[in-house]
Order: structure tokens, then sequence, then C-alpha cells
């Protein structure tokens, strides 16, 4: 039988001796003093913005040359752009997860990581975005997918699934940002009234709109986040599950699988947790902010990983398992032929492995305190649920139904640079996030620290008659 | 009785700043059982409790996001089936033309975007935000009050309002300073 | 807040309503029970058909109201909610060994008579191309085989977590809490993994060339929100006796208003899923579910299948939207008694529908009648156990004593 676990001292949502203004500055030191960012900083910032310019340089040369200049052809009509277009997108689920669903329930654990969190949101839904718009070969067209009363007469077609990808990432996007920008509100009053210098106070000052802390102001903000949070949940189910109906709905092998819809939600908020971890690990530890994202934090977002590691591993399962008993021929070829063996044989089993079974290792209390470990893991599950995606995409379209289809997949150089580009493009918004706004949720850690109020714990303690 | 910008100076009302949000809650309600209305608290966070004790009640968020809700769904839809039935009828795999399992996403991110756009807004529109003067930040060390100090302040246009039963009440529940705020 | 009154009816301290008809539910549920097994098992002839079809229906509603009670129990001790404190016994008693030995007795006669029901268990299905492949899985002995051992399997999920609840009620020890905790969550995986293959041989293979990878999900979280809803109907209706007149309080009942909304919005969810991949996908295997059930008739499945959308969907999601419903146990009673009576028609559309014989628009004729008596006939069995297993332990545990502390703190 397990022992009740040993606390160790950094265990609690806040630690050390805090006061409200404390938390207020060694959140708001990163923006008010510009000379905390050191070389690491830049270093970073200098990486993101150079893959950023290999992003520019892919882009101008794909619309130069047109999307020939990417792998994917007839069979594989999708490549990475759509592989990277599923992942950046999942891995911006955990922030609105983070933000609503866990505020829903009154998780107040999240209260210092949702803010950094659903800057991801934004940034990976920013990254994700780029590419169907891409993918149309005439972005400056783009708008011709928005129902707008037009001389050709015509209208989008609304029983696509390409159309509700639309509609939903579009929503996702504006309402997140709405999410993130109303939440930043009362902290960039805080910023205004600390900051010293004149373009701080004017910045900051417009910002903040003219916040004051007002009671009744924080009577409808309070109603006005909580709506927030409950609309952005369904929709952050509903955003993924789109996605997945894009292949669901679909007759190709190894897509119309009605277990789609959370099985890719609960992939991306896999994905997202990992992202969040291994921005998060850094980030306390080089601005010291191990004080509010304390091991409580990072422990209780590797049982997230897990758990949603678990339904995804559950999903494979059940692929294997209904490809056999559909008796469906084509189905079961795909299984056998494409993804237990076959050139693409290695991708499916690193597959398993980066996502079946290395977060398994979150069992284990002790791991899922030991940064090196999470790092590592988050980091497979990070190349994992990239991989799951190609092992949808390309792998079901070069093994369908006719012989023609069987012809491989390779991606092309600007391929690989677009995608590499997308990532410095993230890169380079965190790391401008990081030193120009709050990364944690100011107002909502003092208003947690209240409610401590002394006491060592706000989460209900476990046995409560000990 | 509205104030006369007109004139630059001008009594506002009394602000009291407290340390603790258990000191601001009491004198809030020992204000309201005094008969005060005019007047807000001002926190660096939300404390739950605070809208009871001042005596403050406003569900027009809710209700607003409740409707704008329905419009959405019925735009969505109705979107949908003007111009998938009525203007642009197409046969798509033998599909009816009023697809409605086909149509359940679209309707549903318009329902979303159009309630969650309503609660930001409205949020705005109600707290009558932007507004980037207001007399209250002419307060002493109102600057704190997005940081770790709490205030009350009592509004000179309270038709009960009374300087000294004002500064007693907020002093009696541990107001660490109370001063006068002008326009 | 001034409107925390729960129930207006003064507290007392005599037994809370329905726990007290365990006498009656034993006999009528037992001698049922074991009369209509002995019969399904030996019988044959038109009647014996019928009702064997029919009692599918009951069976496989009642078996997921237990898995249901299971899951909700699983889940309660991974995350060790205090919310879950007033109905976890009603779980534990609803899940217990000897509901998985009534139903493992209950499954005799499709052991038995599995021909009678599933058309792969016939001698045709050998020269059927699909159903040909698939023998290697629908067979006789891994029917028995699976669905069995499963029982054994949630049997012993079930019965390790009530003996560590009691002993941690005599002890006190908190180690219990964290040995809970360490057997639920991997325990939850293994219950989920299994029953996939349970509900498949079960419940899935009743159309035999159909499937779908979301039902074990779907019936699940149907499940779960029959076992709630039954749950928080018994102990809202109870608010002002004891041991529950302790523990309620507008937060509670705002908790379990909460977790049936959840899963209110995960069943929609789940079953629009189902809907928009297979009708968009087209294809003949697998539309066969929604061809007969959505087909135009009077007074047949398409009408109780829009009827659960408005009672286990609409109807309860705006309710439970409102806070004003659940800050009140006699409304939050009505609700869940509501959403029980659309899970029996839900439970209907979805296996009543897929009985071999009954693959017509139509969904009530003589058989219906069968139906009735199937479902009533397992309903007073699993009561009859249910109450015989929820005497065996105080009603709501004793370790644990976050809901009363939450109850005296406030206001």
């Amino acid at each position: 039988m397990a022992k009740v676990q040993d606390r160790k001292l950094n265990d609690l949502l806040i630690t050390g001796d805090q006061t409200y203004t404390s938390i207020d500055s060694s959140v708001d030191r990163l923006i008010l003093n510009q000379k905390l960012h050191g070389k690491g900083w830049n270093i970073l910032f200098l990486i993101g913005i150079s893959l950023t310019g290999l992003l520019g340089v892919s882009i101008f040369w794909l619309l130069y040359q047109g999307i020939g200049i990417w792998g994917n052809n007839v069979p594989s009509a999708w490549g990475f752009d759509i592989i990277n277009f599923v992942w950046w997108i999942g891995i911006g689920h955990a922030g609105t997860l983070i933000s609503a669903i866990l505020l829903l329930m009154r998780q107040q654990w999240r209260n210092s990581i949702n803010r950094f969190a659903e800057a991801m949101t934004i940034f990976a839904v920013m990254c994700a975005g780029l590419y169907p718009i891409l993918h149309t070969g005439r972005p400056w067209n783009a708008y011709w997918l928005f129902p707008y009363p037009n001389i050709l007469a015509m209208w989008p077609q609304f029983r696509s699934p390409l159309m509700w990808d639309v509609a939903a990432v579009s929503t996702y996007f504006s309402v997140s940002a709405v999410f993130w920008f109303v939440g930043l509100i009362p902290d960039f009053a805080t910023l205004r009234d600390k900051s010293t210098n004149k373009y701080g106070k004017v910045i900051f000052g417009t910002l903040a709109m003219g916040w004051r802390g007002s009671n009744q102001h924080w009577h409808r903000y309070e109603q006005m986040y909580l709506l927030l949070a409950g609309l952005s949940t369904p929709l952050v189910l509903s955003v993924h599950s789109i996605v997945s109906f894009d292949f669901a709905i679909s007759i190709v092998p190894g897509w119309n699988v009605t277990v789609f819809p959370p099985y890719f939600v609960a992939g991306a908020v896999f994905a997202g947790f990992a992202m969040v971890m291994t921005w998060g690990l850094p980030l306390r530890k080089f601005y010291n902010l191990k004080h509010l994202i304390t091991d409580r934090h990072i422990d209780w977002m590797c049982k997230i990983t897990l758990a949603t590691g678990l339904i995804v591993f559950y999903g494979y399962l059940l692929e294997i398992f209904y490809s056999w008993y559909s008796g469906n021929f084509y189905e079961f070829k795909l299984l056998m032929k494409t993804r237990f063996t076959g050139i693409y044989a290695p991708m499916y089993w690193l597959l398993i492995f980066c996502n079946g079974i290395a977060p398994q290792i979150f069992w284990v209390p002790k791991y899922r305190r030991h940064e090196p470990t999470i790092i590592v893991v988050c980091f497979l599950i990070s190349v994992g649920m990239w991989l799951e995606r190609f092992v949808i995409i390309p792998m079901s379209l070069t093994n369908n139904y006719l012989p023609s289809s069987d012809k491989p997949y390779y991606p092309s150089f600007w391929d690989v640079a677009m995608f590499t580009g997308t990532i410095g493009l993230f890169i380079t918004l965190m790391m401008l996030f990081i030193r120009f706004l709050p990364v944690i949720n100011i107002f909502e850690v003092k208003d947690l620290f209240y409610k401590m109020g002394g006491k060592k714990e706000i989460v209900e303690e476990v046995g409560a008659n000990s | 009785m509205a104030h006369d910008w007109s004139d630059p100076s001008g009594l506002w009302g009394l602000v009291g700043e407290f340390e603790k949000p258990e000191d601001l809650m009491k004198a809030a309600e020992a204000a309201k059982h005094k008969g005060f209305r005019k007047m807000d608290a001002y926190s660096p966070f939300p404390i739950h409790g605070l809208s009871e004790a001042i005596g403050f009640r406003d569900n027009r968020v809710p209700w607003t996001v409740f409707i704008f809700g329905l419009i959405g769904v019925t735009c969505g839809y109705s979107l949908e089936y003007y111009t998938a039935v009525i203007d642009y009828p197409m046969n798509v795999g033998g599909r009816p033309l009023n697809s409605v399992p086909a149509f359940i996403p679209v309707a549903y991110e318009a329902t979303i975007l159009c309630a969650a756009f309503s609660a930001a807004i409205g949020m705005f529109v109600y707290n009558k935000l932007p507004k980037p003067y207001h007399p209250i930040f002419n307060a002493k060390n109102f600057e704190r009050a997005t940081q770790d100090r709490f205030f009350l302040a009592v509004e000179a246009e309270d038709p009960v309002y009374d300087a000294k039963v004002i500064e007693k009440v907020m002093k009696d529940n541990g107001a660490v300073e109370v001063s006068e705020c002008d326009y | 807040m001034s409107e925390a009154v729960i129930s207006n009816a003064p507290v007392d301290t005599e037994k809370p309503k329905f726990f007290n008809y365990k006498g009656i539910t034993t006999i009528l549920g037992g001698v049922g029970f074991l009369g209509l097994v002995a019969f399904l098992s030996v019988g044959s002839g038109d009647t014996h058909k019928f009702m064997l079809n029919s009692y599918m229906y009951g069976y496989i509603f009642w078996l997921m109201v237990t898995c249901g009670c299971l899951a909700l129990t699983l889940l309660h001790n991974s995350i060790k909610s205090s919310w879950t404190l007033p109905v976890l016994r009603i779980f534990e008693a609803g899940s217990g060994w000897m509901t998985w030995g009534m139903l493992a007795i209950g499954l005799v006669p499709l052991i038995l008579k599995t021909d009678v029901v599933y058309e792969w268990a016939r001698p045709e299905a050998a020269s059927d191309f699909i159903l040909s492949r698939k023998a290697a899985f629908l067979n006789k002995p891994v029917f028995a085989g699976v669905i069995l051992g499963g029982y054994a399997l949630f049997a012993f999920m079930a019965n390790t977590l009530r003996k560590s609840t009691n002993r941690h009620d005599k002890s006190g020890d908190a180690n219990e809490y964290q040995f809970r905790t360490n057997f639920a969550t991997p325990m939850m995986v293994i219950f989920v993994s299994v029953l996939t293959f349970v509900l498949t041989l079960l419940a899935m293979s009743l159309t035999p060339k159909w499937y779908s990878t979301i039902y074990t999900l779907w019936l699940l979280i149907g499940g779960c929100q029959a076992a709630l809803s039954m749950a928080i109907f018994l102990v809202t209706r109870n608010a002002a006796k004891q041991p529950y007149a302790n523990v309620m309080a507008p937060g509670l009942t705002k908790d379990l208003g909460n977790m049936m909304f959840v899963l209110t919005m995960l069943w929609g969810y789940t079953s629009v899923s189902q809907l928009i991949i297979l009708w968009n996908g087209n294809l003949p295997e697998t539309t066969v579910f929604y061809a007969h059930r959505g087909a135009d008739a009077m007074l047949g499945w398409n009408l109780i299948g829009a009827s659960t959308i408005l009672g286990c969907f609409v109807i309860p999601f705006v309710t439970l939207l409102s806070p004003r419903v659940k800050r009140y146990a006699d409304r939050l009673a009505l609700i869940a008694a509501f959403i029980f009576c659309f899970r029996i028609l839900d439970v209907y559309w979805i296996i009543g529908a897929s009985i071999p014989s009954r693959m017509s628009p139509q969904a009530f004729g003589p058989s219906s009648i069968f139906d009735a008596i199937g479902w009533i006939v397992m309903a007073l069995a699993w009561f009859a156990v249910m109450l015989n297993n929820v005497e065996k332990a105080p009603l709501i545990p004793l370790y644990d004593k976050r809901l009363e502390e939450a109850k005296n703190n406030a206001h």
C-alpha cells in the first residue's frame, strides 16, 4: 500500500513569504525592468527572428512559384501543410483548457499558468492559420471563404468540413484573443500605475482603458469572465472536433472513424500541456518564478498530460481493433501494410513510443517533479503528436482504394523550411510576450493569495480528518 | 444632480483607504446600513461577497449573452439555409438541400462567436469603459488600488452624504487613511 | 445569500425515503429475475424468442447503469472530489460484486441461446463474407469468456474500493485515500478498455456488420448520466432527512447539477459526433444504424430519437444552465427524474432498434410489452441488490468531513 506522499517544500500554490507587492513585482519586473532580460533572451529571440525570416522567404517563394514547391501532390494532396496546421492548432488548445475549463472547475492552480498558456494559444493559432490560407494557393483571395454577397453569385459550401474549419478556427482565434485581452486589462492597470516612465504610462494607460478596479466593474467583469469561460469550453471542444471532421466525414480508410472528435481533442490537450510545460519550466527557472509556478503546478500538469495521453492511447487501441472488427478490407490493409509494416512503419512505432509509452513515466510521482525528465517527455510528446498527424494524413492518402494511390509522400525542402519558420515565428512572439506583457495573471494570483489567507493550503487537503 | 464640468474644482467624494479586504468589506456593509447608496469599492482583484456588502446587483451581462447566443444560432442557421436552399441550391452527393447534420457546426460556431463577443462588449458597455478620466484617480494614493490597497468611496452626490459620518464609519472599520477627493 | 433554504420540509431523523422498500423489491426482483432467467435459459417457441430479444434492452440498460456507477466511483476515487461524497455510497452499492454477479446470472440465457438474438451465432454467418472474417471474435466462447471475465474484473475493482472505504470509515487512516487513488486511476483505464470489448460483443454486435469506435464512450456517458441522475434523485428527494440534511448546501446541489450538466453536454457531443461522421460518410455499412431510426413512420424510431434530443439534451441543457434550478434540492430532483426517464427512452432507441428482428422504422409493436416486462424485472432485481448493498455502510462516508465543513463554514 502506498504511503501518503511526503510534502516537499515547493509544494503549495504560492510559496515563500509573499505580499501583494511582492507578487506584483515578481511579475511586472519582467516588463518594468528591461535590463533583466539578458543574453538568453537575446539568443532565443535571434533564433526566433532568423527562423521567421526563413518563413518569410518560404512564403515569398511559395507565392512566386505556387504550391508546387511543396511535396504534396495527388494522391497526397494534403501533406505538411495540414499536418502542421493540425499540430499547431492542437498545441493551442491547452491554453483554452487551462483558462476556461479549469476556471469552471474552480481549479485555482490554473491562476498562475493561464496567461502564458493563453498567449501560446493565440500564437499557435496564428501559426496554424497560415497553412490553410497559404494552401489555397492564392491567399489574397482567402476572403472568398467567408460568406459575403458577391458578384460571382456564389456562396461557400457549408456542407464541407473545410468551411466548418473556417468558421471554427476564426471563431476560436477571435474568442481566444478577446478572452486574453480582457484578462489583461486589470494587469494593464497595475502596470499603468506602477510604471515610472512616460511610454509605459501612456501605453499601458491606453490599454487599461481606464480600469479602476471598481467593485461594480469587477462584478460585471467576473460575470463576463465566467461566461467567456463557459463559452470557450464548448468552443475548444468543437474546434478540434471540427478539425477531426476534416478527416472523419470522408471515407478514406483510417479516417472515417467515429471516435475521432474526442480523440483529437484529447490529443490536442495532450500536446498543448506538453508545450505549456516546455515553456513553463525554463520560464520559471530563468525568471525566478518558482514561488508562483510551483512543483504542485507541474505535478498537476503532468497528471493531465498522462490522462489525456491515455485517452489518445485508447484511441490507437480502438483504431487497431476496429479496423479489424469492421471487416473492411481497406481499413485492415491500411493497418497491416502501411502502419505496422511498410516504409512509414518506423514513424508509426515511434508514435506509439512517444505518445503511448513515454508519458507512462508520469505514473511515478517522483518523475512528475523531476524537471529534466519532464522536458524530455514533453519534447517526445510534441514529436509524437506531430507523428500522429503524419500517420493519419499521408499514410491514409497513400494507401487507398486504388492501386494508383500507392505512391509515397515525401516533404520537400520548402515544407521543412516553412515548418521551421513557423516554429521561429512562435518563438519570436513568445519572447516578445515574455518581455512586454505580464506572463502571469497578476490579479488572479493576488486573488488566490487572498483566498489562501495565511492558510497553507487552498486545495482541499486529502484525508480531512487527519 | 449632475456635476457641472465647467467648474474645475468641487468635491467628488470621500475616499477611505484600507489595508485588508476584510476591513473594506466591513466598512462597506456599515456604510450601507447608514444609508449611503452612491458608493463604490476599488480593489486590485475581485472580492467575493463585496457586491452583496455594498448592495450591488446586476445581471444584464448574462442576459445579454443569452440573447446574443440565440441571435447567433438563428443568424448562423438562417445564413446556411438561405445560401444552401434558397439562393444557391446545389446537389452535393445526393444530400438534401437542408442538410441539418452538416449545418450544425457552423450554426454552433456562430452562436459561440456572437455570445462571446456580446459578453466582452457588454462588459465594456455596462461598465462605461473605456473611460480615460475619472475623479477617483485624483484620490490620494489611488495608484495602489491596482496593487495592494483597497478603497471605499462615497460620492458627495449621495443624498445623505455626511463627511463626518462616513469618516467615522471608515475609521472604525480600519481605514488607514480617509481623504477628500475632488473632480 | 438569503435563499440558502434547501427544502421547506423540517429536518427529521427517520430513515430516508425509497431506501425502505428493500423487502418488497428483494422478493419481487428475486422471484421475477430468477424466473425470467430460467424461462429464457430453457424455454423455446415464439414467446421465448420475443422475450429473449426484448430482454436485451432491459439487460443492457441496467448494465449501463451499473457501468455508470462504477465509472463514477472510479472517477471519485481518482480525483478525490468532494461533491461525489453524498452519492458515492449509491454508486458503490449499484456497482458492487453482487450486482455484477446478478448481471452474470442474467447473461446465462444469452450464452445458452446466443443464436436467438445474434445473427453472427447462426450457422448462416459462416458463409457470410464479412461475418466469417469476424468469426475469430464474434463466437460463443469469446462472448462468454470476455463478458464474464470483464464482469469479474469490474467486480474486483468495485469490491476493492468498497472494502477500502469501509476500512477507512472504521480506522480513519488517511493512507486508504491514497491507496484508492493509486488503485482507481489505472483501473479506470483498464475498465474503459475492457468495457469496449464487452459492449462490442454484447450490444454493438446486435447489428453485426455495423461498427462505430465512439460507441463505448457514447453508451458509457449515457450510463453515467443515468446513474448520476438516479443517485441525485435519491439524495435530493431526501434532502431534509438524515444523513443528507447534514451536507445539503447550495454549493453541493450546484456541483451535482453542474456534473449532470457536463454529462448532458458530453452525451450531446458524442451523439452528434457519431451522427455527423456517419451521415456525411454515407457508407451503406455504417448508415445502416441510422437508416431505419430516421425513416418516416407513425410512432417510429425517429419520434423516439427526436424526443431524446429534446429530453436528454435540449431541456436538461437549458434547465441546468440556470443557477436557480441548481440551488434547490427539490428542483434538482425534478430534473434528475426527467433525465432518467429520457435515458430509458434513449437506450430503447439505441438497443431496441438494434435488435435484428426489429430493423424497421416502427418502434412499437406487440414486443413492446415484452420490452417493458424485461426492463421492469431487471429494474426490480437491480434495485433489490442495490438496496441490500447500500445498507451495509453509512449512507455518507464518515471519513471525509469536507462536505459538512463546507456547510458549516458557509455564511
